[in-house]
Order: C-alpha cells, then sequence, then structure tokens
C-alpha cells in the first residue's frame, strides 16, 4: 500500500506525465553496441534461473513453497520445496510463465502468498553477433501487511 | 512513501515539465475562452493508492461551457490484496487494476485565468490477479468531480490547462475521495 504520500509528490507525480508520454513516444534505439563481449551466448538458452523472496521469521521459519506451470488452478506443479531463506533460485525451462505459491501462519489464520513471473529470452544485436540471455524472473511471495 | 521505483524518474521528468512550461511562456487566457477539444494527462491520488491517466474533453456547448469527457487511467503498479478463500484462509494476490469514465462537466469561470469546474459521470473498473484465474471486483462505478481550473494561453487559438480538485470514485480501493491533478492541452 502507499501512505504517507506527500502533497509535493503527488504534484510531481502529475507533472511528471507529460515528459513521460513525450519519452514513450520520442525514444529511439539507436545504441551503437559494439562487438560482442566474451561471454556471449550465440544460441538461445533452455533454461532460466527464477528468483523467489519470502519471508522468514519466527512464526514461519520454514515455508512450504510450490512453483506451477501456468496459473496455479492448472494443477501443474513443477516443484516442491521446503524453504529457510528469505531468497531462493531454481532453474527452470524459459519461455514459460509459472506461478509461486507459498504458505504461511499468522496468527490463526493461513496465507497463501502468490506471485507470477515468466522466464523469457532476450537477444543483444551487437556488430558482429546476437546474444542471448535469460531475463530475470522474480517472484515476490513475501508477506506483505 | 513513494514506491523507490517509480520517486526518481517522477521527479526528474516533473521539473523537466515545470522548465517546459516556463519556456512556452504562457499568458492567462481570456475568460471567456474555452476549448472544443481538451487533453489531459491526469493523475488521482489518496493515502493508499494512485492512478494515471489520459482525459479527452469535448466542449458540447461552447457558450455554456458544458462539455462530456472520456477518460481512461491505471493503478501503475500492483497492490498486493488478501482475498479470503475459506475461514481463516487468505490468499495474498497482486492486483492491476483499470479505470474509464464518461462524465459530463460545467466550467465555470472566475478571476482570469482561473474558473471552477464541476462533473459526474459513469465509470468501469477492471482488473486481474496475477498467476490465478480468480478475478478481483470488478464494476460500474458512480465518478464525481469539482475544482480549480487554470487556463494559460500559448497560442491564439490554443491553451495549456491545469485542473486540481476533489474526485470521488469508488475505484474498489480502500478509499473513495481522491484528490485529482490533471495537465493539458485545449485547441
Amino acid at each position: 500500500m502507499l501512505r504517507a504520500r506527500t502533497a509535493r509528490d503527488l504534484l510531481l507525480s502529475g507533472f511528471a506525465l507529460v515528459p513521460a508520454v513525450l519519452l514513450a513516444l520520442g525514444c529511439t534505439d539507436d545504441e551503437n553496441k559494439g562487438y560482442a563481449p566474451s561471454n556471449c551466448k550465440h544460441s538461445e538458452p533452455t533454461t532460466g534461473f527464477l528468483r523467489v523472496e519470502l519471508t522468514i521469521n519466527q512464526t514461519n521459519h520454514r515455508v512450504p513453497l510450490t512453483i506451477f506451470e501456468g496459473a496455479y488452478e492448472e494443477g501443474k506443479v513443477v516443484l516442491r520445496d521446503t524453504v529457510d531463506v528469505e531468497d531462493v533460485s531454481y532453474e527452470l525451462r524459459v519461455g514459460k510463465e509459472y506461478s509461486v505459491l507459498a504458505r504461511y501462519i499468522s496468527g490463526r489464520d493461513t496465507i497463501l502468498a502468490l506471485d507470477s513471473e515468466s522466464l523469457d529470452v532476450a537477444s543483444d544485436e551487437y556488430q558482429d553477433a546476437t546474444c542471448y540471455y535469460v531475463e530475470e524472473g522474480k517472484a515476490d511471495v513475501r508477506l506483505h501487511d | 512513501m513513494m514506491r523507490p521505483a517509480i520517486e526518481a524518474p517522477l521527479r526528474v521528468l516533473g521539473i523537466m515539465v515545470v522548465a517546459l512550461v516556463i519556456v512556452a511562456a504562457p499568458r492567462p487566457a481570456s475568460a471567456q475562452e474555452t476549448a472544443r477539444h481538451t487533453f489531459l494527462l491526469e493523475t488521482q491520488a489518496n493515502t493508499d493508492d494512485l492512478y494515471l491517466g489520459l482525459n479527452y474533453r469535448l466542449g458540447l456547448a461552447l457558450e455554456q461551457r458544458l462539455g462530456v469527457t472520456l477518460s481512461a487511467s491505471v493503478r501503475p503498479y500492483l497492490e498486493w490484496v488478501r482475498k479470503p478463500v475459506r475461514p481463516r484462509v487468505f490468499m495474498q494476490l497482486r492486483e492491476r487494476r483499470y479505470c474509464f469514465a464518461l462524465a459530463v462537466d460545467q466550467e465555470v469561470p472566475l478571476i482570469c485565468p482561473f474558473g471552477l469546474y464541476v462533473g459526474a459521470g459513469l465509470g468501469y473498473t477492471a482488473a486481474d490477479f496475477d498467476g490465478t484465474h480468480a478475478s478481483p471486483k470488478e464494476g460500474w462505478i458512480p465518478v464525481a468531480d469539482g475544482g480549480i481550473r487554470c487556463a494559460l494561453a500559448v497560442e491564439e487559438a490554443a491553451y495549456i490547462e491545469m485542473r486540481l480538485g476533489y474526485r470521488y470514485s469508488e475505484a474498489r480501493a480502500d478509499e473513495n475521495h481522491w484528490i485529482y491533478l490533471s495537465l493539458g492541452v485545449g485547441i
């Protein structure tokens, strides 16, 4: 939730709209990238890393985690894990959208935190080659009060 | 606190617009001036929420200063919401939300270049959640607003317009009362 926003921030938010649109319409990608770096991947990767952020606290020191392919109702479970760290990464196939579900206890309530992220391949064009990479996927299933 | 990801660029861009307005050297528009077409970039905000959008106003009866506005706005970030799924079990989800509205408004000239505006209409709010087919609350919502309008001429038949006021909108937020701010051009 956004809280304690000042009048100045609100005013600047409004004023920012005009150049934001102008910049969005006016930008062109004419950057000369030069030659490909030595770590360039010349073929499309088939897997990438999905980073998952969790909340670990006194009540939830080990958090059950499930990763689904697609929406979680579709039930295509890719992996299950129980995690005791706040930041963890899993290597998964690219070109798919994943839903991450973490289960927390909060007082007498159970909180099922859900987020989704896709792992997509992108590329950079250089003068001598095309380099492929996987855009970082980050799922945030921390507790947000 | 505004979200760090959008705070810095908004401040920089805000300064750019202020500079643009200074360079354009606008002068107060005549109290009789009103536009056939007005294009506004708008924002509405309260302590819990923020929307950014576009607004087009068509002057229907220029002498009476009546117009009809069509607006589309979006929450520029994903809001965390908790949805009950069964007793004592909640899902924490990220919600995207959009609002569309059609309204009729009336401008009232005051001391040049200031005036008042008041309007009312009907909107529709649409939304979706990340990672699930479940649907957030959507539907028709009443919209009403009013406030101060300022018009500064930059050309013979064009001026910069700014509106600052209050808006009531049941945009499925915790709070239905909003501060409204818009900036644009009338021709």
